[in-house]
């Protein structure tokens, strides 16, 4: 095997540049006025503030956790801006906003503008936490879909935003949960109406581009009965030495029949290989089955990001309902990653499904941790969960946390776990039979994440392998 | 929880030095050291990651006392005699029986016996492993029984030595609340082979609480089978702690029955210390009424070529509550490690809760590691079929929920205790036919 | 039907069962003398199998109205174990595993259920081995068997030839075979049939649900009904699973 896999893998970040575009960035630094401040900027109606302020105080009452199987040097809050936009403020339509903004999408490869199009992706651009533009609001708005900034979503929809806010993941939840609803400047908001079929895949993208700004953004989708939507979330971050903080709320509500599928890309900036720098990315991910035969699916494709810590998870609520998680996790160098999902059955004949794959490289820490629980009254009801992790290297680590309760004597719970390796024999096989080892190892790792990747929608899914081919180029040797 | 309880209980145990006192000197040093560790140790609650759905709170609402020494009829402690075994170590409530031991079995090379008397080889053996891994010092159960106990059930075999008939160990719980402390110490000389039988079993027993530790040390290719059963009366308490350390190319079987007790928690932790070490947990945990049962085991591969292989099953009705931890730990040496772990739920009752978790830690990547849990319930495709045949269907239910436990008590190495128990599951499940 | 046998053995008469509100018996009919074997047949999803559970007594599948008749007794108000012990035996299309329970206990406790529901005197573990023992020669099947447990690791062929076993030992007197054949190589179907041959006499009823007609081949039936959409469409003699295999169901169905 000629080719050192640990060359291969070593490859730089491409989203690692920054932007030179002017920012509204406040001094660092968290306390009330802080949260009145961004309140403030962003003209919002008393009951917001009031909403960020409880949870600001609760905030303070808490203490960062720590069971998770992550290390990092404790965060100081106070060191972190809490809000930083690009500046001047938001423009009518892409024309008018600023070509360098443009011009860094088009370097990340994000369909914005009328290439969005043609790739029927309509997509919310998050950038340092304030929407910059979305696209294809009309054609949405024709079928009743409201897409928009959850800046736009508290002016022209504060009746939904008030309903749903915190309705899955309240404040209280967590310590990040409660900084985030203190704190978040901006998001996505998604609103499907009874019956409809979402006519194209929503998208948000993500980009922390300011040194020393936290990422604090908040998605909410609440879809009707009977409706569906795909929504597609991607992150990139330029490479600072110093860590940044993304601390996000995703919210999913599904009523009676309604299907969300919610797929996300993370290739947040993840350090260099000495472990220096990379964005901390500890997020809380709800959905809610609130309806009979609703469905809620996570697929999540993690490869960046120093620190992930987050479990997408499904409240299963109605009777009959169905939540699903897909992931694909690869830590390379000195990431780690601490993921999986949790699914609560409380509802009657509900379902779930987990397929998590894991990928150590390099000298990362990997870890599943999951809760599936079958309550009293979820009769009838299944789990089946599958954990693999693969190995590559010997200075990594992979592990499986999965936390079963069930407290129904009709409740059925699968769980099967393995880890593996890319054996020197199956390269040699490989091998002899003319195919490299760069080649063998990626059609490995293909076969590995293919459970996983069939669940994303087909651009995604091109990325996600073009990312991992990326992320591992040179592990295996 | 009430933590102000939780920190009373046992508070004179815990900090009355006079114990100690009474020990023999080979065990005084180990015992200092663990009356220091209490001082700060707490006593652990469902706030602790390890106790989350092991609940002690009814051992610290019991207000217990130091046992007195009991007198139990000879002819009940008879019953329990192994006809197989040819050496028995008899502890009552923790205290050594003099009466109904026998260590007329002895042969060359093997050493059966406690603290009274014993030659100078096995003194040396107890001064290097009593207490000699961390968990007897820094968790609070196990640093307690070493503080308390002033006696040990030690078993000592030679190097090359073939210990041909099983050794039993019963423990005797009798009495209302009293706390007992209960140590075993078992040290295998390379090459040498041996099997021991704990048998922990009650007599008009209330409410007491044993606190066991063994201690097993399996040097270098030696081989011990390790059978252990837990039937004390439904009121009683018991806590178990078994550590197991391996040598290099050891053999360490281990199963477990527990069918009784009101709270029973039971950790193990088996260290291979040396290359292609194997070992093998099976256990089978039978739950009904209100009781509470934690089975927690630690497997860790600290060297290259190491095996372990293990199933645990649990039927759980009534308004028990089940709890299973198995670990997998591979060390970055711990290469071409292979470990593979089952646990098998089955539940009956819709007022019962089965908590799992298996959990693997790899740090090695060229390893072959695999784990499963299942919960479930019978099958009502099986209960029809069984039907169909005429068996009705409480009958089917039974026969089915024998079936599932049955494959464990195949693997029990003894044929009297096999006996024992298949008539004790078949008792529960109450079904005459298979008698 | 005609009015042949006046003395059926069962009697089964506008037998309707819906699953989900789907019918699946649809005012079926059959009725079986003593010594008789009769044959049903029929596309997939005619409702041969359901028919089978549901005289069986399978609780998944509940009759919404009908009569069953075994022997002058209502069958239909009975729970599955009382219609075994009175002498119905259903042979399983996927027999089911039941691990640690060996199959020799399991024949005694079966056999030894009947018997005491009919007052007779159980027969103890070594009057049972013989009585095993006469049925393993006639089925020519190895004592192996009966050490396993029950079904757990056979293969299809050795799971179907238990089922046989198993026919032998309760001794019914009616057995409805689902799909029996079904899996078999045709060694093993020679064998299995062999056995189903063997026990038939003319006191017994026997009714062979199938697919093909090839099992046919080895035990010549006295009828042959073709099932379709829950209910019996067209009943011959074993000229009509000759055309059937050669001519498919579309023929009939259409008619």
């Amino acid at each position: 095997m000629n080719t050192s896999i640990e060359d291969f893998v070593n490859q730089p970040y491409k989203h690692g540049f920054t932007t030179a575009v002017e920012a509204d960035v406040f001094a660092k630094g968290i306390n009330e006025d802080v949260v009145r401040l961004i309140s403030k900027k962003k003209q919002e109606p008393e009951w917001l503030l009031d909403f960020r302020l409880k949870a600001f105080r609760h905030w303070k009452t808490l203490e960062e956790p720590t069971w998770s199987n992550v290390t990092y040097p404790k965060i100081d809050f106070q060191d972190i801006a809490y809000f930083s936009a690009p500046k001047p403020p938001k423009k009518k339509s892409m024309d008018e906003v600023d070509p360098e903004l443009i011009r860094t999408f088009e370097k990340l490869g994000v369909p914005v503008s009328e290439r969005a199009a043609l790739a029927g992706v309509a997509v919310d651009v998050v950038f340092d936490s304030v929407s910059v533009t979305t696209t294809f609001k009309e054609k949405l708005a024709k079928v009743g879909v409201i897409f928009c900034s959850f800046s736009e979503a508290v002016k022209d929809h504060p009746e939904l935003v008030k309903k749903y806010l915190g309705s899955v993941v309240p404040y209280s939840d967590n310590f990040y949960t409660a900084l985030n609803s203190a704190v978040f400047s901006d998001g996505s908001f998604c609103y499907i109406p009874k019956g409809v079929t979402c006519p194209m895949d929503l998208s948000t993208y993500f980009r922390i581009n300011t040194q020393e700004s936290g990422q604090f953004e908040r998605t909410l989708i609440i879809a009707e009965e009977g409706s569906k939507v795909s929504y597609l979330e991607g992150c990139t971050a330029p490479q600072f030495d110093t860590n940044q903080l993304h601390a996000a709320v995703v919210e999913l509500i599904a009523m009676d029949n309604a299907d969300i599928k919610y797929s996300t890309v993370q290739n947040w900036y993840a350090g260099d290989k000495e472990g220096k720098g990379g964005i901390y990315n500890f997020v809380t991910k709800r959905g809610l089955c609130k309806g009979y035969k609703s469905k809620i699916s996570w697929t999540q494709v993690e490869t960046g990001s120093a620190i992930t810590w987050k479990y997408p998870s499904c409240m299963l609520v109605g009777d009959s309902s169905v939540g699903e998680f897909y992931s694909v996790a690869l830590t390379n160098h000195k990431q780690q990653a601490d993921t999986g999902s949790k699914m609560l059955h409380l509802g009657k004949n509900t379902k779930s499904k987990i397929i998590s794959k894991g990928i150590s490289a390099g000298f990362s820490r990997n870890s599943y941790r999951g809760l599936v629980k079958i309550g009293r009254n979820a009769t009838g009801s299944r789990n089946f969960s599958q954990c693999d992790s693969m190995l590559i290297g010997k200075e990594n680590s992979a592990s499986t946390f999965p936390y079963i309760q069930v407290d129904n004597e009709t409740g059925v719970v699968e769980h099967e776990a393995s880890t593996s390796k890319i054996g020197e024999d199956q390269l040699f096989y490989f091998a002899s039979r003319g195919i490299d080892t760069e080649e063998a190892v990626s059609m490995i790792i293909n076969g590995f994440v293919s459970d996983v990747f069939v669940h994303l929608p087909m651009e995604f899914a091109v990325e996600a392998a073009n990312l991992l081919g990326l992320k591992l180029e040179g592990t295996v040797g | 929880m009430n933590l102000a309880i939780r920190d009373n209980f046992l508070k004179e145990f815990i900090i009355s030095p006079t114990v100690i006192s009474q020990s023999p000197d080979l065990i005084k040093r180990q015992q200092r050291i663990a009356a220091q560790g209490l001082s700060y140790l707490k006593a652990p609650t469902v706030r602790d990651e390890g106790w989350r759905f092991t609940d002690l709170a009814p051992i610290y609402d019991t207000d217990f006392t130091s046992p007195t020494r009991e007198t139990v009829d000879h002819r009940v402690i008879k019953q329990f005699f192994l006809p197989e075994a040819k050496n028995r170590l008899v502890f009552i409530n923790g205290v050594y029986s003099n009466e109904f031991s026998d260590i007329s079995g002895s042969q060359l090379g093997i050493f059966v016996g406690n603290l009274d008397q014993y030659p100078d080889k096995v003194a040396k053996i107890v001064e290097m492993r009593f207490a000699a891994g961390d968990d007897c010092q820094n968790l609070f159960f196990p640093a307690l029984n070493t503080k308390m106990v002033n006696d040990l059930a030690l078993v000592v075999v030679d190097s090359n030595t073939k210990v041909e008939k099983p050794i039993h160990l019963l423990h005797i719980s009798t009495g209302k609340r009293n706390f007992s402390n209960y140590r075993v110490l078992v040290a295998l000389g390379k090459g040498s082979s041996a099997s021991i039988f704990e048998d922990f079993v009650s007599v008009n027993a209330d409410q007491n609480l044993t606190n066991a530790v063994v201690e097993i040390a399996v040097e270098e290719s030696a081989n011990l089978n390790h059978l252990k059963i837990q039937r004390e009366d439904p009121s009683c308490f018991n806590i178990a702690y078994t550590n197991v350390q391996q040598e290099r190319n050891s053999q360490y079987s281990y199963c477990s029955i527990s069918t009784g007790s009101h709270v029973d928690r039971q950790d193990i932790v088996v260290s291979q210390i040396g290359m292609d070490a194997e070992c093998r947990l099976d256990g089978l945990t039978f739950l009904s009424g209100n009781q509470t049962g934690g089975f927690h085991s630690k497997i860790i591969h600290d060297f290259g070529g190491g095996t372990s292989k293990q199933l645990h099953k649990t039927v759980v009705a009534g308004k028990a509550r089940s709890d299973f931890n198995g670990q997998i730990h591979v060390r970055p040496e711990g290469h071409l490690s292979n470990a593979s772990q089952s646990n098998q739920n089955l539940l009956l009752s819709n007022k019962g809760r089965i908590n799992t978790k298996p959990q693997l830690e790899i740090f090695a990547d060229d390893v072959k590691c695999s784990h499963g849990a299942t919960v479930g319930q019978l099958n009502d495709e099986e209960i029809f079929y069984l039907q169909s045949r005429g068996i009705a269907f409480d009958d089917a239910r039974k026969i089915l929920i024998y079936g599932f436990a049955a494959e464990i008590i195949s693997l029990i190495g003894i044929e009297s205790v096999a006996t024992l128990i298949r008539e004790q599951v078949l008792q529960q499940t109450g079904n005459k036919h298979f008698l | 039907m005609s009015a042949r046998g006046i003395l059926s053995l069962i009697e089964i008469k506008g037998l309707n069962a819906k699953i989900d509100d789907k019918a699946i018996l649809n005012d079926f009919e059959l009725r079986v003398a003593p010594g008789e074997i009769h044959a049903i047949m029929g596309p997939n999803g005619s409702g041969k199998s359901t028919l089978a559970k549901v005289i069986a007594g399978h609780p998944a599948y509940p009759v919404s109205s009908g009569i069953i008749n075994f022997q002058g007794v209502d069958l239909l108000s009975k729970s599955p174990e009382e219609r075994a012990r009175a002498g119905i035996f259903m042979g399983f299309q996927y027999p089911v595993e039941i691990p640690g329970v060996t199959n020799s206990s399991f024949l005694r406790l079966a056999l030894n259920t009947a018997r005491s529901s009919k007052g007779e005197e159980e027969l103890d573990p070594i009057e049972f081995e013989d009585y095993l023992q006469d049925k393993l020669k006639m089925l020519d099947i190895d004592p192996d068997f009966l050490a396993r447990s029950v079904n757990e690791g056979f293969s299809g062929g050795e799971k179907k030839r238990n089922e046989i076993l198993q026919m032998a030992v309760l001794n019914p007197r009616l057995s409805i075979l689902d799909e029996t054949d079904s899996g078999l190589d045709i060694d093993a179907l020679r064998l299995v049939a062999g056995g189903i041959k063997k026990l038939s006499n003319k006191d017994n009823g026997i009714i062979l649900i199938t697919h093909y007609q090839r099992l046919l081949n080895y035990i010549k039936p006295d009828f042959v009904h073709v099932m379709y959409k829950g209910s019996i469409i067209k009943t011959g003699g074993v000229d009509l699973a000759l055309e059937l295999e050669d001519r498919g169901y579309d023929w009939i169905v259409s008619d």
